[in-house]
Protein backbone atom coordinates (compact mmCIF):
# COMPACT_ATOMS: atom_id res chain seq x y z
CA UNK A 1 0.00 0.00 0.00
CA UNK A 2 2.71 2.61 1.07
CA UNK A 3 6.39 2.22 0.61
CA UNK A 4 9.06 4.80 2.10
CA UNK A 5 12.15 4.70 1.47
CA UNK A 6 15.07 7.09 2.22
CA UNK A 7 12.42 9.70 3.36
CA UNK A 8 14.16 13.14 4.68
CA UNK A 9 13.10 16.48 5.91
CA UNK A 10 14.94 19.51 5.91
CA UNK A 11 13.61 22.73 7.31
CA UNK A 12 15.62 25.56 6.87
CA UNK A 13 18.91 23.52 7.19
CA UNK A 14 17.61 21.59 9.82
CA UNK A 15 16.72 17.86 9.53
CA UNK A 16 13.37 17.33 11.33
CA UNK A 17 13.37 13.42 9.70
CA UNK A 18 16.22 11.64 8.26
CA UNK A 19 16.71 8.11 6.63
CA UNK A 20 13.11 6.76 7.28
CA UNK A 21 12.26 3.54 5.48
CA UNK A 22 8.82 1.26 5.98
CA UNK A 23 6.10 -0.49 4.20
CA UNK A 24 2.67 -0.37 5.15
CA UNK A 25 0.34 -3.06 4.00
CA UNK A 26 -3.02 -2.59 2.78
CA UNK A 27 -5.73 -2.74 6.26
CA UNK A 28 -2.74 -2.50 8.45
CA UNK A 29 -2.92 -0.36 11.30
CA UNK A 30 0.35 1.58 12.07
CA UNK A 31 1.25 3.58 15.12
CA UNK A 32 3.89 6.12 15.00
CA UNK A 33 5.42 6.95 18.67
CA UNK A 34 7.96 9.64 19.80
CA UNK A 35 8.73 12.52 21.99
CA UNK A 36 7.72 15.61 21.04
CA UNK A 37 9.74 17.21 18.18
CA UNK A 38 10.75 13.57 17.24
CA UNK A 39 9.23 14.47 13.40
CA UNK A 40 6.34 12.36 13.73
CA UNK A 41 3.79 15.50 12.30
CA UNK A 42 6.67 15.69 9.66
CA UNK A 43 6.21 12.23 8.91
CA UNK A 44 2.38 12.30 8.14
CA UNK A 45 2.60 15.60 5.95
CA UNK A 46 5.39 13.99 4.19
CA UNK A 47 3.52 10.68 3.34
CA UNK A 48 0.68 12.85 2.35
CA UNK A 49 2.14 14.80 -0.25
CA UNK A 50 1.73 18.04 1.82
CA UNK A 51 5.37 19.03 2.05
CA UNK A 52 8.23 18.59 0.32
CA UNK A 53 10.95 15.61 0.67
CA UNK A 54 13.90 13.69 -0.24
CA UNK A 55 13.63 10.18 -1.08
CA UNK A 56 10.62 8.10 -2.28
CA UNK A 57 7.07 7.78 -1.06
CA UNK A 58 5.06 5.25 -3.05
CA UNK A 59 1.54 4.49 -2.83
CA UNK A 60 -0.39 2.10 -4.38
CA UNK A 61 -2.78 3.09 -7.53
CA UNK A 62 -6.45 4.69 -6.16
CA UNK A 63 -5.31 5.20 -2.86
CA UNK A 64 -7.65 8.52 -1.25
CA UNK A 65 -5.82 9.90 1.61
CA UNK A 66 -8.08 11.19 4.20
CA UNK A 67 -6.23 13.44 6.71
CA UNK A 68 -7.00 14.80 10.71
CA UNK A 69 -4.85 17.55 11.96
CA UNK A 70 -3.51 17.33 15.16
CA UNK A 71 -4.38 21.61 15.71
CA UNK A 72 -7.02 23.30 13.66
CA UNK A 73 -6.99 27.22 12.79
CA UNK A 74 -10.92 25.95 13.02
CA UNK A 75 -12.86 29.31 12.59
CA UNK A 76 -15.80 28.24 14.93
CA UNK A 77 -17.41 31.53 15.42
CA UNK A 78 -18.98 30.92 11.88
CA UNK A 79 -22.98 31.02 12.34
CA UNK A 80 -22.84 27.67 10.87
CA UNK A 81 -24.50 24.04 11.59
CA UNK A 82 -22.71 21.22 11.75
CA UNK A 83 -25.48 19.55 9.02
CA UNK A 84 -24.61 22.88 6.72
CA UNK A 85 -20.74 22.34 7.16
CA UNK A 86 -21.22 18.42 5.53
CA UNK A 87 -24.08 19.55 3.21
CA UNK A 88 -21.58 22.81 1.73
CA UNK A 89 -18.41 21.92 1.64
CA UNK A 90 -18.70 17.54 0.66
CA UNK A 91 -22.31 18.49 -1.12
CA UNK A 92 -24.21 15.82 1.16
CA UNK A 93 -27.63 16.81 0.72
CA UNK A 94 -29.21 13.49 2.60
CA UNK A 95 -29.68 14.11 6.54
CA UNK A 96 -29.76 10.28 6.84
CA UNK A 97 -25.91 10.19 4.98
CA UNK A 98 -24.50 13.11 7.09
CA UNK A 99 -25.63 11.59 10.60
CA UNK A 100 -24.31 7.68 9.30
CA UNK A 101 -20.53 9.89 9.18
CA UNK A 102 -21.08 11.72 12.37
CA UNK A 103 -22.36 8.47 14.03
CA UNK A 104 -18.49 7.18 13.17
CA UNK A 105 -17.44 9.28 15.79
CA UNK A 106 -20.43 8.81 17.85
CA UNK A 107 -21.34 12.41 17.09
CA UNK A 108 -24.87 11.90 15.20
CA UNK A 109 -26.25 14.04 18.47
CA UNK A 110 -24.69 17.12 17.03
CA UNK A 111 -26.13 17.18 13.87
CA UNK A 112 -27.94 20.33 13.93
CA UNK A 113 -25.59 22.00 16.92
CA UNK A 114 -24.16 25.15 15.96
CA UNK A 115 -20.52 24.81 15.43
CA UNK A 116 -19.81 27.82 18.31
CA UNK A 117 -21.25 25.81 20.65
CA UNK A 118 -19.39 22.72 20.77
CA UNK A 119 -16.61 21.97 22.93
CA UNK A 120 -13.27 20.96 22.05
CA UNK A 121 -13.70 17.32 22.20
CA UNK A 122 -17.44 17.51 20.59
CA UNK A 123 -15.20 19.51 17.25
CA UNK A 124 -12.65 16.84 17.39
CA UNK A 125 -15.23 14.27 16.72
CA UNK A 126 -17.01 16.36 14.23
CA UNK A 127 -13.00 16.68 11.83
CA UNK A 128 -12.65 12.96 12.29
CA UNK A 129 -16.86 12.47 10.89
CA UNK A 130 -15.64 15.13 8.22
CA UNK A 131 -12.90 13.54 7.23
CA UNK A 132 -14.46 10.26 6.77
CA UNK A 133 -17.22 11.61 4.65
CA UNK A 134 -14.21 11.99 1.78
CA UNK A 135 -14.75 8.21 1.49
CA UNK A 136 -10.58 7.48 2.34
CA UNK A 137 -9.70 4.33 2.02
CA UNK A 138 -6.34 5.67 4.13
CA UNK A 139 -6.21 7.45 7.27
CA UNK A 140 -3.57 9.75 8.47
CA UNK A 141 -4.24 10.63 12.37
CA UNK A 142 -2.20 13.03 13.95
CA UNK A 143 -2.97 12.69 17.42
CA UNK A 144 -6.82 12.37 16.43
CA UNK A 145 -8.18 12.34 20.74
CA UNK A 146 -6.46 15.14 21.83
CA UNK A 147 -8.93 16.84 23.52
CA UNK A 148 -11.07 14.23 24.27
CA UNK A 149 -12.26 13.16 27.32
CA UNK A 150 -10.94 9.51 28.11
CA UNK A 151 -14.37 7.76 28.21
CA UNK A 152 -15.19 9.33 24.92
CA UNK A 153 -11.79 8.32 23.63
CA UNK A 154 -12.45 4.84 24.16
CA UNK A 155 -15.09 4.78 22.74
CA UNK A 156 -13.87 6.31 19.89
CA UNK A 157 -11.01 3.87 19.47
CA UNK A 158 -13.13 1.36 19.47
CA UNK A 159 -15.49 2.67 16.67
CA UNK A 160 -11.96 3.05 14.75
CA UNK A 161 -11.12 -0.54 14.99
CA UNK A 162 -15.06 -1.08 14.01
CA UNK A 163 -14.50 1.10 11.19
CA UNK A 164 -11.15 -0.28 10.23
CA UNK A 165 -12.06 -3.36 10.09
CA UNK A 166 -15.52 -2.74 8.19
CA UNK A 167 -13.82 -0.32 5.58
CA UNK A 168 -10.99 -2.34 4.96
CA UNK A 169 -9.33 1.21 5.53
CA UNK A 170 -4.95 1.36 6.01
CA UNK A 171 -4.39 3.92 9.52
CA UNK A 172 -0.98 5.89 10.13
CA UNK A 173 -1.64 7.27 12.95
CA UNK A 174 0.36 9.48 15.36
CA UNK A 175 -0.60 8.98 19.16
CA UNK A 176 0.96 9.07 22.87
CA UNK A 177 -2.33 7.20 24.30
CA UNK A 178 0.07 3.65 24.39
CA UNK A 179 -2.16 1.40 26.07
CA UNK A 180 -5.78 2.38 24.30
CA UNK A 181 -3.78 2.38 20.69
CA UNK A 182 -1.78 -0.82 21.70
CA UNK A 183 -5.14 -2.99 20.67
CA UNK A 184 -5.47 -1.78 17.25
CA UNK A 185 -2.37 -1.53 16.28
CA UNK A 186 -0.68 -4.13 14.04
CA UNK A 187 2.64 -2.25 13.25
CA UNK A 188 4.45 0.34 15.50
CA UNK A 189 7.00 2.83 14.46
CA UNK A 190 9.59 4.35 17.01
CA UNK A 191 10.67 7.40 15.57
CA UNK A 192 13.13 10.47 16.91
CA UNK A 193 14.36 11.80 13.53
CA UNK A 194 15.17 8.37 12.48
CA UNK A 195 13.79 5.43 13.36
CA UNK A 196 14.31 3.82 16.70
CA UNK A 197 12.46 0.34 16.36
CA UNK A 198 9.97 -0.92 14.17
CA UNK A 199 7.97 -4.29 14.16
CA UNK A 200 4.73 -5.61 15.76
CA UNK A 201 3.73 -4.60 19.10
CA UNK A 202 4.34 -7.40 20.89
CA UNK A 203 8.17 -7.04 19.29
CA UNK A 204 8.45 -4.04 21.05
CA UNK A 205 9.89 -4.34 24.25
CA UNK A 206 9.62 -1.35 27.17
CA UNK A 207 13.65 -1.10 27.06
CA UNK A 208 13.38 0.52 23.50
CA UNK A 209 10.47 3.03 24.47
CA UNK A 210 12.41 4.20 27.76
CA UNK A 211 15.02 5.11 25.21
CA UNK A 212 12.66 6.68 22.65
CA UNK A 213 11.54 8.95 25.63
CA UNK A 214 14.03 8.71 28.03
CA UNK A 215 11.55 8.11 30.97
CA UNK A 216 9.36 5.03 32.75
CA UNK A 217 7.35 4.30 30.35
CA UNK A 218 5.57 1.11 28.61
CA UNK A 219 3.47 -0.14 26.95
CA UNK A 220 0.52 -2.25 27.84
CA UNK A 221 -2.36 -3.91 27.04
CA UNK A 222 -5.09 -2.98 29.14
CA UNK A 223 -7.91 -6.29 28.04
CA UNK A 224 -11.22 -5.64 28.86
CA UNK A 225 -12.16 -2.34 30.22
CA UNK A 226 -15.20 -2.08 27.76
CA UNK A 227 -17.25 1.03 28.29
CA UNK B 1 -26.49 67.54 -7.30
CA UNK B 2 -27.69 65.52 -10.30
CA UNK B 3 -30.55 63.33 -9.87
CA UNK B 4 -30.45 59.86 -9.24
CA UNK B 5 -31.36 58.04 -12.18
CA UNK B 6 -32.07 54.46 -12.90
CA UNK B 7 -28.91 52.97 -13.70
CA UNK B 8 -27.63 54.48 -10.01
CA UNK B 9 -30.47 52.27 -8.32
CA UNK B 10 -29.92 49.11 -10.70
CA UNK B 11 -26.23 49.45 -9.88
CA UNK B 12 -26.49 50.43 -6.09
CA UNK B 13 -29.01 47.25 -5.41
CA UNK B 14 -26.77 44.69 -7.24
CA UNK B 15 -23.29 46.10 -5.91
CA UNK B 16 -25.37 46.41 -2.60
CA UNK B 17 -26.22 42.56 -2.64
CA UNK B 18 -23.83 41.38 -3.69
CA UNK B 19 -20.72 42.77 -1.89
CA UNK B 20 -22.40 42.32 0.84
CA UNK B 21 -22.54 38.56 0.20
CA UNK B 22 -18.87 38.84 -0.68
CA UNK B 23 -18.12 40.29 2.76
CA UNK B 24 -19.69 37.46 5.06
CA UNK B 25 -16.48 35.30 3.70
CA UNK B 26 -14.12 38.59 4.18
CA UNK B 27 -15.48 38.93 8.09
CA UNK B 28 -15.27 35.40 8.68
CA UNK B 29 -11.69 35.18 7.18
CA UNK B 30 -10.71 38.03 9.28
CA UNK B 31 -10.19 40.38 6.94
CA UNK B 32 -12.07 43.06 7.82
CA UNK B 33 -9.67 45.76 8.47
CA UNK B 34 -7.17 44.30 5.38
CA UNK B 35 -10.02 44.56 2.94
CA UNK B 36 -11.05 48.14 3.78
CA UNK B 37 -6.88 48.44 2.87
CA UNK B 38 -7.37 46.74 -0.24
CA UNK B 39 -9.82 48.97 -1.47
CA UNK B 40 -7.44 51.76 -1.40
CA UNK B 41 -5.22 49.48 -3.61
CA UNK B 42 -7.65 50.89 -6.68
CA UNK B 43 -6.56 55.06 -6.17
CA UNK B 44 -3.44 55.00 -8.67
CA UNK B 45 -5.74 53.10 -11.08
CA UNK B 46 -8.47 55.96 -10.65
CA UNK B 47 -6.24 58.46 -11.00
CA UNK B 48 -4.79 57.22 -14.09
CA UNK B 49 -8.26 56.37 -15.77
CA UNK B 50 -9.58 59.96 -14.75
CA UNK B 51 -6.10 61.48 -16.49
CA UNK B 52 -6.47 59.45 -19.41
CA UNK B 53 -10.26 60.27 -19.85
CA UNK B 54 -11.51 56.53 -19.26
CA UNK B 55 -13.84 55.11 -16.70
CA UNK B 56 -12.79 55.36 -13.60
CA UNK B 57 -14.01 52.00 -12.95
CA UNK B 58 -11.95 50.00 -15.07
CA UNK B 59 -8.54 51.53 -13.77
CA UNK B 60 -9.60 50.54 -10.43
CA UNK B 61 -9.95 47.31 -11.94
CA UNK B 62 -6.95 46.86 -13.23
CA UNK B 63 -4.90 48.42 -10.40
CA UNK B 64 -6.63 45.58 -7.95
CA UNK B 65 -6.29 43.17 -10.26
CA UNK B 66 -2.30 43.82 -10.61
CA UNK B 67 -2.18 44.45 -6.99
CA UNK B 68 -4.39 40.68 -6.30
CA UNK B 69 -1.34 38.97 -8.44
CA UNK B 70 1.37 40.82 -6.52
CA UNK B 71 0.22 40.05 -3.55
CA UNK B 72 -0.23 36.44 -4.26
CA UNK B 73 3.41 36.50 -5.85
CA UNK B 74 5.01 37.68 -2.83
CA UNK B 75 3.25 35.34 -0.68
CA UNK B 76 3.82 32.37 -2.47
CA UNK B 77 7.31 33.59 -1.98
CA UNK B 78 7.79 34.47 1.57
CA UNK B 79 5.30 33.69 4.40
CA UNK B 80 4.36 36.97 5.09
CA UNK B 81 0.39 37.21 5.80
CA UNK B 82 -2.23 38.30 3.45
CA UNK B 83 -3.22 41.47 5.29
CA UNK B 84 0.44 41.89 6.07
CA UNK B 85 0.87 42.39 2.33
CA UNK B 86 -1.99 43.87 2.07
CA UNK B 87 -1.12 46.39 4.20
CA UNK B 88 2.39 46.76 2.48
CA UNK B 89 0.60 47.45 -1.20
CA UNK B 90 -2.41 49.61 -0.12
CA UNK B 91 0.00 52.20 1.36
CA UNK B 92 2.20 52.33 -1.73
CA UNK B 93 -0.52 52.73 -3.75
CA UNK B 94 -2.17 55.19 -1.76
CA UNK B 95 0.92 57.27 -1.61
CA UNK B 96 1.07 57.14 -5.84
CA UNK B 97 -2.46 57.81 -6.17
CA UNK B 98 -2.42 60.63 -4.09
CA UNK B 99 0.83 61.91 -6.18
CA UNK B 100 -0.68 61.51 -9.71
CA UNK B 101 -4.46 62.82 -8.66
CA UNK B 102 -5.06 65.99 -9.79
CA UNK B 103 -6.46 68.07 -6.11
CA UNK B 104 -10.23 69.25 -8.36
CA UNK B 105 -10.65 65.60 -8.64
CA UNK B 106 -9.65 63.55 -5.43
CA UNK B 107 -13.16 64.27 -3.58
CA UNK B 108 -15.01 62.57 -6.44
CA UNK B 109 -12.23 59.50 -7.02
CA UNK B 110 -12.44 58.82 -2.60
CA UNK B 111 -16.02 59.29 -2.25
CA UNK B 112 -17.67 58.52 -5.48
CA UNK B 113 -20.88 59.38 -7.37
CA UNK B 114 -23.77 57.30 -7.57
CA UNK B 115 -25.69 60.20 -9.03
CA UNK B 116 -23.29 60.15 -12.43
CA UNK B 117 -23.29 56.90 -13.84
CA UNK B 118 -23.47 56.80 -17.46
CA UNK B 119 -24.71 54.36 -20.07
CA UNK B 120 -21.41 52.67 -19.91
CA UNK B 121 -20.55 53.23 -15.91
CA UNK B 122 -23.92 50.84 -15.79
CA UNK B 123 -22.56 48.78 -18.66
CA UNK B 124 -19.39 47.73 -17.34
CA UNK B 125 -21.44 47.41 -13.58
CA UNK B 126 -23.10 44.92 -14.76
CA UNK B 127 -20.25 43.20 -16.16
CA UNK B 128 -18.53 43.17 -13.01
CA UNK B 129 -21.75 41.47 -11.52
CA UNK B 130 -21.84 38.84 -13.59
CA UNK B 131 -18.46 38.04 -13.11
CA UNK B 132 -18.51 38.06 -9.45
CA UNK B 133 -21.97 35.70 -9.04
CA UNK B 134 -20.43 33.01 -11.72
CA UNK B 135 -17.35 33.02 -9.41
CA UNK B 136 -19.14 33.08 -5.91
CA UNK B 137 -21.80 30.48 -7.39
CA UNK B 138 -18.28 28.42 -9.08
CA UNK B 139 -16.26 28.53 -6.01
CA UNK B 140 -18.96 29.15 -3.31
CA UNK B 141 -18.07 25.52 -1.57
CA UNK B 142 -14.14 26.47 -1.82
CA UNK B 143 -14.23 29.40 0.33
CA UNK B 144 -16.69 28.41 2.59
CA UNK B 145 -13.90 25.39 3.23
CA UNK B 146 -10.95 27.76 3.23
CA UNK B 147 -13.03 30.04 5.50
CA UNK B 148 -13.77 27.13 7.59
CA UNK B 149 -10.69 26.00 8.17
CA UNK B 150 -7.37 27.00 5.32
CA UNK B 151 -5.51 23.76 6.84
CA UNK B 152 -8.06 21.29 6.54
CA UNK B 153 -8.98 22.26 3.03
CA UNK B 154 -5.42 21.96 2.20
CA UNK B 155 -5.13 18.55 3.02
CA UNK B 156 -8.27 17.84 1.84
CA UNK B 157 -6.71 18.41 -1.68
CA UNK B 158 -7.89 22.22 -2.24
CA UNK B 159 -5.63 24.26 -4.26
CA UNK B 160 -5.61 26.38 -1.47
CA UNK B 161 -3.41 28.67 -3.13
CA UNK B 162 -5.28 29.17 -6.27
CA UNK B 163 -8.54 29.91 -4.11
CA UNK B 164 -6.82 32.59 -2.35
CA UNK B 165 -5.80 34.18 -6.02
CA UNK B 166 -9.60 33.90 -7.30
CA UNK B 167 -10.61 35.49 -3.70
CA UNK B 168 -8.39 38.09 -4.06
CA UNK B 169 -9.68 38.92 -7.83
CA UNK B 170 -13.62 38.49 -6.38
CA UNK B 171 -12.60 41.16 -4.16
CA UNK B 172 -10.97 43.08 -6.69
CA UNK B 173 -14.33 42.91 -8.91
CA UNK B 174 -16.49 43.79 -5.39
CA UNK B 175 -14.46 46.56 -4.60
CA UNK B 176 -14.64 48.20 -8.13
CA UNK B 177 -18.15 47.78 -8.33
CA UNK B 178 -18.75 49.25 -5.33
CA UNK B 179 -16.33 52.25 -5.95
CA UNK B 180 -19.28 53.46 -7.90
CA UNK B 181 -21.75 53.38 -4.96
CA UNK B 182 -19.41 54.60 -2.31
CA UNK B 183 -16.23 55.71 -3.69
CA UNK B 184 -12.54 54.16 -2.60
CA UNK B 185 -12.54 55.75 0.75
CA UNK B 186 -16.04 54.14 1.92
CA UNK B 187 -16.24 50.90 -0.56
CA UNK B 188 -14.53 48.80 2.62
CA UNK B 189 -18.04 49.07 4.84
CA UNK B 190 -20.20 47.78 2.05
CA UNK B 191 -17.99 44.53 2.54
CA UNK B 192 -17.93 44.64 6.02
CA UNK B 193 -21.10 46.39 7.96
CA UNK B 194 -23.82 44.20 6.36
CA UNK B 195 -22.19 41.14 7.11
CA UNK B 196 -21.07 41.73 10.31
CA UNK B 197 -24.40 43.00 11.39
CA UNK B 198 -25.85 39.68 9.84
CA UNK B 199 -23.53 37.87 12.20
CA UNK B 200 -24.72 38.95 15.09
CA UNK B 201 -27.98 37.74 14.91
CA UNK B 202 -28.06 34.50 11.95
CA UNK B 203 -28.55 31.06 13.57
CA UNK B 204 -27.04 29.07 10.57
CA UNK B 205 -25.07 29.96 7.31
CA UNK B 206 -28.02 30.19 5.27
CA UNK B 207 -29.57 33.19 7.42
CA UNK B 208 -26.56 34.61 7.60
CA UNK B 209 -26.02 34.98 3.62
CA UNK B 210 -29.93 35.71 3.33
CA UNK B 211 -29.77 38.62 6.37
CA UNK B 212 -26.30 40.44 4.88
CA UNK B 213 -27.53 40.26 1.33
CA UNK B 214 -30.96 42.07 2.61
CA UNK B 215 -28.81 44.44 4.69
CA UNK B 216 -26.69 45.28 1.81
CA UNK B 217 -29.82 46.15 -0.28
CA UNK B 218 -31.88 47.88 2.39
CA UNK B 219 -28.99 50.18 3.31
CA UNK B 220 -28.63 51.38 -0.92
CA UNK B 221 -32.10 52.10 -1.17
CA UNK B 222 -32.41 53.78 2.53
CA UNK B 223 -29.07 55.98 1.68
CA UNK B 224 -30.35 56.54 -2.04
CA UNK B 225 -33.73 57.82 -0.73
CA UNK B 226 -32.01 59.95 2.10
CA UNK B 227 -29.98 61.24 -0.12
CA UNK B 228 -32.56 62.14 -2.70
CA UNK B 229 -34.60 64.03 0.36
CA UNK B 230 -31.87 65.54 2.39
CA UNK B 231 -29.62 67.02 -0.27
CA UNK B 232 -26.57 64.96 0.61
CA UNK B 233 -24.25 62.71 -1.17
CA UNK B 234 -25.60 58.60 -1.38
CA UNK B 235 -22.45 57.47 -0.46
CA UNK B 236 -22.33 58.51 3.62
CA UNK B 237 -25.99 58.11 3.58
CA UNK B 238 -25.35 54.44 2.22
CA UNK B 239 -23.00 53.99 5.28
CA UNK B 240 -24.90 55.22 7.61
CA UNK B 241 -27.98 53.17 6.53
CA UNK B 242 -25.45 50.32 7.44
CA UNK B 243 -24.55 51.44 10.27
CA UNK B 244 -28.26 51.97 11.65
CA UNK B 245 -29.01 47.91 10.41
CA UNK B 246 -25.91 47.26 12.73
CA UNK B 247 -27.97 48.76 15.54
CA UNK B 248 -31.01 47.05 14.49
CA UNK B 249 -29.38 43.71 14.83
CA UNK B 250 -27.37 44.86 17.61
CA UNK B 251 -30.18 45.58 19.38
CA UNK B 252 -32.35 42.32 18.31
CA UNK B 253 -29.88 40.10 19.68
CA UNK B 254 -30.65 38.26 23.06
Amino acid sequence: MLSVKNLSVDINGTHIIKDVSFEVKKGEVVLILGPNGAGKTTLLKAVAGLITCEGEVKWSEGVKIGFVPQKLDFQQNIPMTVEELFSIVHGIKNKKEIEKYLSFSRASHLQSRQLKELSGGELQRILIAFVMAENPNVLLFDEPMAGIDIGGEETIYQHLQHIVKEHGLTVLMVSHDLSVVFRIADKVICLNKTIQCIGAPKEIKDTMLEDLYGGDVALYPHAGHDH
Amino acid sequence: MEAINTYSIIIGVLGGALISFFGVFVINRRLALAADAYSHIALPGVAVAILAGIDPTLGALAALTIGSFVIHAIQQKTNLYTDTLIGVIFSLSLAIGLLILPESQLESALLGDLTTITRADFLLGIGLTVVLLLLIIKMFRRFTFITFSEQLAQVSGVKTGAVNLLFLLGLAAAVSLGIKVTGTLLVGSLLIIPASAAQMIARNFKSLFSLATLYGVLSVVAGIALSALLHFPPGPMIILSEGLFFCVSFLAKK
